[in-house]
C-alpha cells in the first residue's frame, strides 16, 4: 500500500475526533495528534484500535507510546503492512 | 514526583458508546473491568481508573523517559471513601505498577476527587506527604485555550503559595517530541531559572487541573523568593478572573480545609 493511501486512511480515522479544524485543514506528516489536532489521550487509544481494525494489524502499547505525529502513525502502520 | 489527570464526565468525548468495544479490554485489566461494571456509577469509575493510569504515567515520566504507557498493566484500585460532602467524594486508592516498567516502585498512592461533573485523580509515590501536595481545578470558557489556562492556573498557585509576584513565574517544559525528546514534562521557572518545584498539569473538556508540591526540593527555590509562603493546605487568597478554583490540602480529610477561590 502506498504511504499516501495510509496517510489518507489515518486522517480519515482521526477526523471525527479532531478538535482543531484549522489544524486538520493543514494536516501533514509533522502534525502532532494530541497537541495540534487536540485529539485527547483516551481517544488516541480508541483510534489505535481503529487502526488495528482498519489495517488488520496489531499495535503494541510500546509502539503507541512512540506515536506523536500523523507521520509517526503512518510510518508505524506502513511497517506492519 | 506527582501526577494528576482530570476527566470531564460530561464531555462528548467521554461517552462510552463512542468508544470501540475493545477499548475497555485494551485499557483495563480484568479486576478493573469487574470493578467498573459493578459500581453504582460505572461512568465515573471507568474514567477514575483511566485518570489514575494517566496520573501514574505522568509521574513515571518524571522519573524516567523510558516509562511506557501500558494502560492495562497499570492497575488502579480504589479502596475506600475518605470523605463525602457537598456532592464531592474523595477516595483513596493504589496504582499497581509492573516492575518491568517501573523499577523501584511496587505501586503508587492515589487520591480521587469526584463530582457529578468531573473526576480528578492524583498519583504520588508510596509514603508521600499528602499535606505537601496542593491541587486546583478550574472551569474554563469554551473559547479559552486550555493549555494556556492550565499554565495560568499553575502560575497563580505557585505565586500564591510562595508569596511572590505572578510575573516572576513561568511554566516551561523539558523534552519536546518535535525536537526528538520523548518527554514533555512541565517545569516551573522562577525568574527564568528552573525552580525544582514538582508540577503536573491536565486538561479535558471544560476543566483544567494542576497539582504540585512545594516541599520536595525547597532549596531549589531561589533564596529570597519566599515571603510569607503559605505552604500547602493553608488558606490562600487570590482571584482567578472570576473562574472557580478549588484547593485542597490532601493530608487533611476535613472538608473545612477545602476552599473555593475567586
Amino acid at each position: 500500500m502506498e504511504q499516501s493511501e495510509v496517510m489518507e486512511r489515518v486522517v480519515k480515522i482521526l477526523t471525527p475526533w479532531v478538535k482543531d479544524e484549522g489544524a486538520l485543514a493543514n494536516v501533514g506528516m509533522e502534525t502532532n495528534i494530541l497537541e495540534d489536532l487536540k485529539v485527547n489521550s483516551a481517544r488516541l487509544v480508541d483510534v489505535v484500535i481503529a487502526f488495528e481494525d482498519d489495517f488488520d494489524i496489531e499495535i503494541a502499547d510500546e509502539d503507541v507510546d512512540k506515536v506523536n505525529t500523523v507521520g509517526d502513525a503512518v510510518t508505524l502502520i506502513s511497517a506492519k503492512l | 514526583m506527582i501526577g494528576n489527570d482530570i476527566v470531564d464526565l460530561e464531555d462528548p468525548d467521554a461517552r462510552p458508546e463512542t468508544f470501540r468495544p475493545r477499548f475497555d479490554e485494551r485499557v483495563f485489566d480484568v479486576a478493573e473491568r469487574r470493578s467498573i461494571v459493578r459500581d453504582a456509577d460505572p461512568h465515573m469509575r471507568r474514567w477514575a481508573h483511566w485518570a489514575a493510569k494517566e496520573a501514574g504515567y505522568k509521574l513515571g515520566r518524571q522519573a524516567t523517559e523510558d516509562f511506557v504507557f501500558t494502560p492495562s498493566r497499570l492497575v488502579a484500585r480504589f479502596e475506600s471513601i475518605e470523605s463525602e460532602e457537598s456532592g464531592r467524594t474523595i477516595r483513596k486508592g493504589t496504582l499497581a505498577l509492573p516492575r518491568s516498567i517501573a523499577p523501584g516502585f511496587g505501586h503508587l498512592e492515589l487520591r480521587s476527587d469526584e463530582t457529578s461533573e468531573r473526576v480528578h485523580v492524583l498519583a504520588a509515590p508510596p509514603g508521600a506527604d499528602w499535606d505537601a501536595i496542593t491541587e486546583a481545578t478550574e472551569i474554563v470558557s469554551a473559547d479559552a485555550d486550555p493549555s494556556d489556562r492550565v499554565r495560568a492556573l499553575a502560575r497563580f498557585m505557585i505565586a500564591r503559595d510562595l508569596g511572590i509576584e505572578e510575573t516572576r513565574v513561568a511554566i516551561g517544559r523539558r523534552g519536546d517530541p518535535r525536537a526528538g525528546g520523548a518527554a514533555k514534562i512541565p517545569t516551573a521557572l522562577i525568574d527564568g531559572a528552573r525552580s525544582g518545584l514538582v508540577l503536573s498539569l491536565s486538561h479535558h473538556g471544560r476543566f483544567v487541573a494542576c497539582a504540585m508540591t512545594l516541599r520536595s526540593d525547597p532549596d531549589a527555590v531561589p533564596r529570597g523568593t519566599r515571603s510569607g509562603a503559605a505552604g500547602s493546605g493553608a488558606a490562600g487568597g487570590g482571584d482567578m478572573n472570576g473562574c472557580e478554583a478549588m484547593r485542597r490540602g490532601w493530608g487533611s480529610t476535613s472538608p473545612a480545609r477545602n476552599e473555593v477561590v475567586g
